[in-house]
């Protein structure tokens, strides 16, 4: 399927997660704010969100550097 | 997870939950004197005692430091677990019957009047009922040791050592919040601010989340900011080689695991007495194996993720304990970690490329990961000798010196000596995103990140794609973090820790709860009401006047905030094949070439061209947001609205620049 990752196309299988979507991109950094469809989900749902196709992700990292 | 039965509610927690936080979790209620989520379960107080039935035998036990690691039935109100509650608080209602914690949870278990006196009675409504929370807290969470228990049995007490408030007493507030009953005051404050509360109430707000949250946020208590070494890896932004990639495979070996184990744990902060960050870390008894301390044990401050990388990865030096003898050496000799990273990294591709050899550098060896050789180079720099002398006039002076006197490309030199306005850079790659390159090249003080850090908003997150959102950042963001420099306060308790709501804020890259708790302290010092706008307008006033200022030293001109190409783009074929892929999309894509058509020199210069464009285009917006002319200097209409134009002789230097009405 097809999801729009931070305003960029990408490819993925079906049935990703939230969570399995920042490890593919390996988005390690912790203070993240995630949006699906510009609706937040909170990180104790990352594992439990299931992407569909179509959809748009924003992946928001909060890093201001020292 | 286990299954727990809570007052006949089924839940499931994670192994090692206390029974307490269990049944707030089911919004069960059970009263705790002497509990924190910021620090470790004491078990002292009692009374938030209940039953447990794991199927064999009942039994009472403390809710707060009970950790579950079976199935069990829970029954927090059963006749024995009142029984004992009873027991406990008719205690405590004897010896301190005004205190409200006390009087609540006693009601509860049917309690208004104790049935005996106590002989330590006392009437006060904010008397100590000796929880210990504010001990523990000052010991565990501020890392201090002010507050202890003296005596022992009737006449303990919480008291300072000899009974005065000791210099190591931060006034943090931490004990007095965390106080059940308000026993904690503070006396007058020598700075003498106007509302000494609402500065400390801001920052009980920060402690508060730095104790509960950073453990999982970004662990700056544990292993400071070394933990950005394996977030900017793993991002392609960790400066490898003089910047040439941005990732390494044996970057693991200098990661934040391999500092923790080296770094002391559990005390003070290095850098600002007191702060719950506590981010500045030391290494102790680092055995020295070169210089002139050599064969001594020595506590080195630091290394922070700057040194590890500049010091690190960038010079392919992939050992921590060269990294540490590194940062002792600068710090010894007066030398700044990232300046000396990055003139080596510069130093080490010379060589590399053939502008130095061993001739040149009196036989030192200079390939990309000499520990030896970089040791030699810092010790001869202290001494004022050698290959040394050279190396620490710095890149500025060098990329001179090499082409007078060994006949090197100017042009190559200019491409990857990574300094602008004679200052090296810090230790980011900056390649993607054209919003760093601008946070680094319009930098009143040179190419460091303290004014702007864009990389991830820009590059990772794709938030400010346009050149007019590029420049409204390069606005906010610089006026922003000079107001921390204004009020001498720290950036990092701004965005290093995230308050639990952030990303609800509708703008949580400004943090905004924390930018409000920054108004209450500088209300709260000053006496003056301010708004997050007007910090904003404090810092423009400075930033405008320190430009002029450059522009005076001569350093403030649209030129000089021109930047290597090493930080726009690949300068080298090796670069640009290293992430060809990358590199072709964006030319396929963005500059509309055929790359499959084109030679590698063709789309390096290319991707060239387009880039420097792009950055002159930054330079426009950002000129024009800030109210500065094409040449980036602030107009008259600026310098005036800002009130700054009656600095003597300033509108007079605007002029003689070329700066017309
Ligand atoms: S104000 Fe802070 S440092 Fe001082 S005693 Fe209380 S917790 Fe400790
Ligand atoms: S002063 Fe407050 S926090 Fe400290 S032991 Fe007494 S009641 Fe507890
Ligand atoms: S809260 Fe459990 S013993 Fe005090």
């Amino acid at each position: 399927m097809r999801l729009t990752v931070n305003g960029e196309p990408y490819a993925c299988s079906e049935g990703l997660t939230v969570e399995g979507l920042i490890r593919e991109k390996t988005f390690t950094f912790p203070l993240k704010v995630v949006f699906v469809n510009r609706q937040l989900v909170r990180k104790d749902r990352f594992a439990s969100t299931v992407l569909r196709d179509g959809d748009v992700v924003e992946i928001v990292h909060l890093i201001g550097g020292g | 997870m286990i299954e727990v039965t809570i007052d006949g509610r089924k839940t499931e927690v994670a192994p090692g939950t206390t029974i307490l936080a269990a049944a707030r979790a089911l919004g069960i209620p059970i009263p705790a004197f002497c509990d924190s989520p910021m620090v470790e379960p004491y078990g002292a107080c009692r009374v938030c005692s209940v039953e447990v039935d794991d199927g064999r035998k009942k039994r009472i036990v403390t809710a707060c430091n009970y950790p579950l690691s079976k199935p069990l039935a829970v029954l927090t109100r059963s006749d024995r677990a009142l029984g004992v509650r009873r027991v406990v608080l008719e205690m405590m209602l004897a010896r301190w019957p005004n205190v409200k914690v006390i009087r609540e949870a006693a009601r509860d278990v049917g309690l208004t009047e104790p049935r005996f006196s106590h002989p330590k009675r006392n009437e006060s409504e904010s008397a100590c009922i000796l929880c210990g929370l504010c001990v523990r807290l000052c010991h565990e969470g501020v890392w201090h040791r002010v507050l202890a228990f003296e005596g022992r049995g009737e006449s303990r007490r919480v008291s300072m050592p000899y009974g005065k408030q000791p210099p190591e007493c931060v006034g943090c507030m931490a004990c007095a919040n965390v106080c059940p009953t308000g026993a904690i005051r503070f006396a007058e404050d020598p700075n003498r601010p106007a509302n000494a509360d609402r500065i400390r109430r801001a920052g009980a707000e920060l402690t508060r989340e730095v104790l509960l949250l950073d453990g999982s946020q970004c662990r700056m208590r544990e292993v400071g900011t070394a933990h950005l070494v394996e977030i900017m890896n793993d991002y392609d932004l960790l400066p490898v080689h003089n910047y040439r990639f941005g990732a390494h495979a044996e970057a693991h070996r200098i990661a934040s695991d391999k500092f923790k184990p080296i770094f002391s744990q559990g005390i003070d902060d290095g850098c600002a007495l007191g702060c719950d960050m506590a981010c500045a870390k030391a290494v102790e008894g680092h055995l020295l194996r070169t210089g002139p301390d050599k064969g001594k044990r020595v506590l080195v401050d630091g290394p922070e993720y700057e040194t590890a990388s500049g010091c690190g990865s960038n010079l392919g030096i992939f050992e921590p304990w060269a990294i540490v003898e590194i940062n002792y050496y600068c710090d010894h000799y007066g030398l700044d970690t990232i300046s000396f990273g990055t003139l080596m990294a510069f130093v080490m591709e010379c060589f590399e490329a053939g502008a130095l050899n061993l001739e040149r550098t009196g036989g030192i060896d200079l390939r990309f990961g000499s520990i030896d050789g970089t040791l030699e180079v810092l010790h001869q720099m202290a001494r004022g000798e050698g290959f040394g002398k050279i190396a620490g006039q710095g890149i500025r002076r060098m990329k001179r010196i090499f082409a007078e006197r060994f006949g090197a490309d100017p042009a190559f030199l200019q491409d990857i000596g990574m300094e602008a306005k004679g200052l090296e850079y810090s230790e980011y790659v900056t390649k993607e995103s054209l919003a760093q390159q601008g946070g680094y090249g319009i930098a009143l003080k040179g190419p460091q990140h303290d004014e702007a850090w864009l990389i991830f908003m820009d590059m990772v997150n794709k938030q400010i794609p346009t050149f007019e959102d590029k420049a409204e950042a390069l606005h906010y963001f610089p006026m922003w973090r000079t107001w921390f420099g204004l009020n001498g306060l720290c950036k990092l308790l701004w965005n290093d820790v995230e308050p639990e709501d952030n990303a609800e804020s509708g703008a949580p890259a400004k943090v905004p709860r924390h930018v409000r708790g920054y108004c209450e302290f500088f209300a709260g010092m000053t006496g003056k009401e301010v708004a997050p706008e007007d910090l904003i307008a404090q810092s423009e006033r400075v930033y405008n006047f320190q430009r002029v200022f450059n522009l005076k030293m001569g350093f403030g001109r649209r030129r000089h905030d021109a930047i290597p190409y090493r930080s726009q783009g690949p300068v080298t074929a090796e670069e640009y094949l290293s992430r060809e892929e990358r590199y072709d999309k964006q030319l396929r894509e963005e500059v509309g070439a055929d790359p499959a058509t084109m030679t590698l020199d063709e789309k390096r210069a290319a991707l060239r061209r387009y880039r420097e464009d792009r950055y002159e285009k930054l330079l426009d917006a950002v000129y024009k947001r800030r109210g500065w002319t094409s040449d980036g200097i602030p107009t008259l209409a600026k310098v005036r609205s800002l009130g700054i134009d009656r600095v003597e002789g300033l509108v007079d230097l605007l002029r003689a620049n070329g700066v017309a009405e």
